[in-house]
């Protein structure tokens, strides 16, 4: 029952200065994900699944960040506990609802995102209405049990929503993630190169460095002043030209014909030289070391220093790319399929250099394709108007390329019985701007995991015996969690949890009640909790004794001493960590992690362990 | 209130051998802790604090709040802005949890009362900070004071938290190297800029401070004969000149008659491309009054947006030259209105807006108009307003997650430390009695995405590094031109400014040659001051020459060191290369005995950045990626010292002459 919610401020951005009153707000992160990726989060509405300190961190940073709207269901009450480490909750707020009171002090925080509770119990909302996660683009759940869970994934799976699954348990963190496909397209990867094509010039590009070459126009008119504003793409490709090498493979560059080109470079730089063919490598490269490097202008020693673009692939296509390419779904789109992959399937028939509209289904990708060109170029040496010349050839070949790219494209979209009009030319443009990142991450579905399918428990049993010691040690945390949810779920507590949980709260979900003073069977909990640890590591067939040299053993005896419990200092770090995976899935930017990343908060390490 | 314990930090036992809970809520009920900075990091800090169960809290930050804020520091509303926010984030945590005692400060922790003794007070030091001066300043502090200091810093999706443990224990802050901000020689940025960052720096650092600093004589490198002849910088108020028609004749005179006159200069223009004057203004906006171009939509010239009131509303656009010439005038114009009735308000009269600041919208304003007419001078490509401000402000792009993760993380490590000190005071309970093997202290690293498995990337903390001046037994080498060089630059370019100093006390060998002034007699701050305006060998007792060895020392951050002067003369500098004319170094002489140790390569690391905003150090959006070997662990790790990250990366960084 949806029974609080304050509606988009009305006003609050008025038509009037909207955009600048958000800019000046969102200035620190449009600067990370852009007006676009902003725009994607201001779109996105989430639901969190238990109102505990991890989920409700997660949200905190999400509606900090402008998020559309957040609802938040839980039917717990505000008990001490929570005042404890819950830092969403006030001490007025003892004995009421705990969504009611969390939205309502979430709100404060950025009135401009709306805000819902439902006062209902997470196993209710998950077994009987599944349909209520079709709103969302995100579903946020913290503290669900493995079999919920696995419930609500399916849901989810079916409504095309993402999910984010996240809970702490003492020090022991877990995120997972789970969606049937998410695209990224906007990788944004920490290193990139720029692809400028000097070894396989076009002729727009070819004519345009002749005319600097000797002999070439203006080549010979030039004063040294303004021959010291050549940019270097410019004198890379004269060079190449020069040398003869132009479309020739990486491997046709020696060391030899390397140091040629870097002689080349020189010598057209050198007055003295100024009048010789620059192929006479021998003579140039005398010359060249006759005068040393002291007088060579500035666009002359960036050339010198980006000399790697004359040997390197132009336009090769990235490993991750082809395996992207290679995705079955390419050769089976539907109607309805998203753009993204119609737009792979236009760029794969261009890789493959199809002529024309038809594109063979079969044809290999030839090892020496050359991908769409990106169109920038990067800071170089030269007078405006010849930049600016270089800078329209490169954007006019991209955009020839995209074009190329789209008109393949709308064969697939025609062959599918979709509208051409589905791909525009703007969104094919982005498109091969980022199209070397493309990549689609599916994850293990929670299903699969819980049952130990699709591989997932020989994966558990190899990352038991990872090299990697972190590896390791975070895969043997995983298994002791699941242990914990396993005994949750049959003794209705956590173990090492006071047993008046188990007597006074006969609803399953419910850990909040219970104090220190209560009694608690440590000894029986642990020796409970190690045979569901012995079992588990049956299931997918490793031995307990020798994993990470029995390091199980105290793992288990300091998950009974947790207690089920949820230390904000943790729930805080894997807020973080759960908010920046929405972002990434909601942007469509950066690459998300992977299923299942372990968090161990007294060794301050991460891992990856499904 | 009863908490129950088992959601304290009650587990961070390594395995096996953990302390009781109740022994862990003790430790944090009873910790005094000291939070410099109360910002991004800080508002997260502060919550993770009170909710771990610290009971005495103080903390420091000079700031005030400002919308961009935000987007993450959660203590703070809209209603806030302009607030202090030691007492704002002090008052929204006790909302919250009105059991703790917070002590918030509005201050700089450069105050004399945050002194050694302040700092003794407390069992740790947390730093959220944004600026590298402040950092070294409680480095030095914590040094003195011998309190362990955890420091950290976030930048986009990186962040870091280090732990300095106290001298002779491990690495101090200052033992590994920090990137400082590049400057640019003032003749590139007076007349021969190349690259857009340069047209941005001529409008802080240059035409900004000429215009509208309170200071109104101010010497300035923009004072050159043509100028004051034409007086083209004072507004000629008694003989009825408005402020729009002084900033049209500014315009004109930057923007058109002084590039004409840098045109006759021929040798300036044999090995570059000649800049274009542009046309007068009242050509640009044809024709229309000076008045009536500033007041635009809003005729009182009151409204705090200049773009706005002249109708340039998308700051993701390059404007056009006419638009920046509007909204140059009417920028200059609302200044300079706002100042004078500011002025009108006080009993001296005198009110400027004495420095670029990123959150002035209308100092935004100024700075992107007079960088795009610039440009266009030059023949610059030309930035957005929004990218303008970015460079102009040394914005660091900041969210709210990085800032969670490592909030938590900083009191993750702060409980270690504070273990390990009660074990070691052995002050245990019975509990505690046996736990010998707490979890050792670790920097830990922040990364975007867990490559290699690792999102957190945790690493034994760096050894002292012998060769640090400020925790080791270094001396540093000052190269400058002795005979040109003053002992004023000494002090305020060598000493406060690169190294953070803040009270230092040069003595020669033979003499005191400067001392921190408060408190002194009228004619020692005579001679002092006399000193300062000296050159380095004309100071008196037989100046400082080559191979002089200078003690520094600075009482109130309790740092001292011995500092070789080495002559170079004036015509061997370059001035591009070294725009400072001078180099400061680590002796020579000392670095070659430190290399046996393990200390001097180790951990260039710590890259210091910044949540927030303000003074980050590194001004360049180059892409700096440095490897450090790190001195254990044997593993390289890789990092992204600056803070290019943001989304309109690779197109930033064109240049044209």
């Amino acid at each position: 029952a949806l029974v609080w919610s304050s509606p988009r401020a009305p006003g609050a951005f008025a038509a009037t200065g909207m955009e600048e009153a958000k800019r000046r707000r969102y200035d620190r992160q449009l600067r990370i994900w852009g007006e676009h990726g902003q725009a994607r989060l201001e779109s996105c509405k989430v639901c969190l699944l238990h109102c505990g300190p991890t989920g409700v961190e997660t949200i905190k940073n999400l509606v900090l960040g402008g998020i559309h709207s957040f609802t938040l269901v839980d039917d717990a009450l505000v008990t001490p506990r929570d005042l404890g480490n819950n830092f969403f909750v006030h001490e007025s707020d003892l004995g009421k609802g705990r969504a009611a009171a969390v939205a309502a002090h979430l709100h404060e925080l950025n009135t401009s995102v709306s805000g819902a509770f439902v006062d209902e119990s997470v196993d209710v909302v998950v077994d009987q209405n599944p349909d209520f996660f079709a709103a969302f683009t995100v579903v946020v759940a913290s503290r669900v049990s493995m079999k919920t869970l696995a419930k609500l994934d399916e849901a989810c799976r079916a409504r095309d929503v993402a999910l984010v699954a996240l809970d702490t348990l003492g020090l022991v963190g877990t995120v997972r993630l789970s969606r049937t496909e998410h695209r990224v397209l906007e990788a944004k990867p920490e290193e990139t190169d720029f692809d400028l094509r000097v070894n396989k010039p076009w002729p727009a590009l070819m004519d345009f460095a002749r005319r600097f070459a000797p002999g070439g126009g203006i080549g010979d008119e030039l004063t040294d002043a303004q021959r010291a504003h050549i940019p270097w793409a410019v004198t890379l490709v004269n060079v190449v030209e020069g040398l003869g090498m132009r479309d020739a493979p990486p491997s046709a560059w020696t060391a030899d014909r390397r140091a040629a080109a870097k002689a080349a470079i020189k010598a057209a730089f050198l007055s003295r030289a100024r009048d010789t063919p620059s192929a006479d490598d021998a003579e140039a490269a005398a010359t060249a070391a006759a005068l040393g490097d002291a007088v060579l202008p500035e666009n002359a020693t960036e050339a010198l220093a980006a000399a790697r673009h004359a040997w390197k692939a132009p336009g090769a296509v990235p490993p991750s790319l082809k395996e992207t390419l290679s995705d079955p779904k390419l050769d089976a789109l539907e109607t309805n399929a998203p753009s993204f992959w119609f737009l792979l399937a236009g760029l794969r028939a261009f890789l493959r250099g199809d002529g024309g509209d038809e594109a063979s289904k079969l044809a290999a990708l030839p090892s020496d394709a050359v991908m769409p060109l990106e169109g920038s170029i990067p800071d170089m040496t030269s007078t405006t108007e010849w930049y600016v010349e270089l800078q329209r050839l490169y954007r006019e070949k991209a955009d020839a390329d995209a074009d190329a790219v789209l008109r393949h494209t709308r064969f697939f979209l025609r062959a599918a019985g979709a509208s051409e009009e589905a791909v525009t030319r703007e969104e094919a443009r982005f498109f091969c701007r980022h199209a070397a990142h493309a990549r689609a991450v599916r994850w293990r579905s929670v299903k699969d995991e819980l049952a130990w399918a699709d591989g997932a428990g020989a994966a558990l049993a190899a990352k038991l015996a990872d090299p990697d010691a972190t590896v390791a040690w975070c895969a043997a945390r995983y298994v002791v969690a699941r242990a914990v949810d396993v005994y949750r779920e049959t003794r209705g507590r956590y173990p090492g949890a006071p047993l008046s949980v188990e007597k006074n709260d006969a609803h399953m979900m419910r850990d909040d009640a219970g104090d220190d003073d209560d009694v608690c069977d440590v000894e029986g909990d642990t020796r409970a909790l190690r045979s569901i640890v012995e079992t588990t590591l049956k299931e997918i067939g490793a031995e307990a004794e020798r994993v990470n040299g029995g390091v199980v053993e105290s793992m288990v005896v300091e998950a009974v001493r947790c207690a089920g419990g949820e230390p904000h200092t943790v729930a805080a770090v894997l807020g973080g960590v759960g908010a920046q995976e929405v972002i990434k899935l909601v942007t469509g930017q950066f690459e998300p992690e992977a299923h299942t990343l372990v968090y161990d908060a007294a060794k301050a390490v991460t891992a990856a362990v499904l | 209130l009863s908490r129950p314990s088992r959601d304290l930090f009650a587990h961070a036992g390594s395995l096996g051998v953990m302390m009781s809970p109740s022994s862990d809520a003790q430790l944090a009920k009873d910790a005094k802790v000291l939070m410099v900075g109360a910002g991004g990091i800080g508002c997260e800090l502060l919550k993770t604090l009170v909710l771990s169960g610290f009971e005495n809290i103080e903390m420091i930050d000079l700031d005030t709040i400002d919308v961009s804020n935000l987007n993450r520091q959660f203590l703070f509303r809209r209603k806030h802005v302009g607030q202090s926010k030691a007492f704002v984030a002090r008052s929204s945590a006790l909302k919250f949890r009105p059991g703790v005692s917070i002590e918030a400060h509005h201050g700089n922790v450069k105050d004399d009362k945050f002194n050694i003794e302040f700092v003794k007070g407390f069992d740790v030091v947390l730093n959220g900070l944004d600026n590298l001066e402040a950092r070294k300043h409680v480095n030095r502090l914590c040094l003195a004071a011998d309190i362990p200091l955890v420091e950290s810093g976030t930048t986009g999706y990186l962040g870091q938290v280090t732990v300095h443990e106290g001298k002779n224990i491990n690495a101090c802050f200052e033992c590994s190297p920090k990137p400082t901000p590049k400057s640019h020689p003032i003749c590139t940025l007076r007349d021969t800029p190349e690259k857009p960052v340069h047209c941005v720096a001529y409008a802080t650092d240059l035409l900004f401070p000429k215009l509208f600093n309170s200071n109104r004589d101010l010497t300035s490198d923009l004072d050159e004969e043509d100028a004051r002849d034409a007086r083209a910088f004072a507004c000629d108020a008694e003989n009825g000149e408005s402020f729009a028609t002084f900033a049209t004749r500014v315009y004109d005179f930057v923007f058109r008659t002084k590039i004409e006159s840098l045109l006759l200069k021929e040798e300036m223009w044999e090995k570059r491309s000649r800049p274009k004057p542009l046309p007068a203004f009242r050509d640009v906006v044809k024709g229309e009054s000076a008045d009536d171009v500033a007041a635009g939509a809003d005729a009182t010239l009151q409204k705090p947006s200049a773009s706005e009131a002249v109708g340039v509303a998308d700051a993701q656009k390059v404007m056009t030259v006419e638009q920046a010439a509007r909204v140059f005038v009417s920028s200059v114009a609302r200044i300079m209105t706002r100042d004078a009735e500011a002025a009108a308000n006080r009993e001296d009269g005198v009110c400027g807006t004495d420095a670029f600041d990123k959150d002035d919208a209308l100092a935004v304003d100024f700075v992107a108009a007079v960088s795009t007419l610039r440009s266009a001078n030059y023949g610059i490509p030309p930035q957005s307003p929004f990218d303008v401000k970015g460079v102009a402000g040394n914005i660091v792009h900041a969210v709210a997650t990085t800032n969670a993760i490592v909030g938590g993380l900083i009191v993750l490590e702060a409980m270690k430390i504070l273990r390990k000190k009660k074990d070691a005071k052995g002050v245990e309970d019975d509990a505690s009695a046996k736990q010998k093997s707490y979890p050792p202290c670790r920097y830990t690293f922040v990364k975007k995405r867990a490559t290699n498995n690792r999102l957190l990337e945790p690493v034994e903390p760096d050894p002292p590094n012998a060769s640090c001046a400020v925790c080791g037994q270094a001396r540093l080498e000052l190269v400058c031109d002795t005979e040109s060089f003053t002992l004023g630059r000494l002090l305020h370019d060598v000493l406060k400014k690169k190294l953070g100093m803040h009270a230092p006390e040069i003595n020669a060998p033979e003499t005191v040659l400067y001392e921190h002034l408060e408190g002194l007699e009228e004619d020692e701050i005579a001679q002092y001051e006399k000193n300062l305006l000296a050159v380095l060998t004309a100071t008196p007792a037989g100046g400082v020459r080559n191979g002089t060895e200078l003690d520094i020392t600075d009482f109130s951050q309790k740092f001292e060191f011995k500092l070789l002067v080495t002559h170079r003369p004036r015509s061997e500098w370059d001035e591009e290369e070294d725009p400072d004319l001078f180099i400061l170094r680590g002796d020579q002489s000392a670095i070659g005995e430190a290399e046996e140790g393990d200390g001097a390569e180790a951990g260039g690391d710590a890259a210091a950045a910044g949540d927030d905003d303000d003074d980050f150090e590194i001004v360049d959006d180059g892409d700096e990626l440095e490897i450090v070997e790190s001195a254990d662990a044997g593993t390289k790790r890789k990092r992204d010292a600056s803070a290019e990250e943001g989304a309109e990366g690779a197109e930033k960084a064109r240049r044209v002459e």
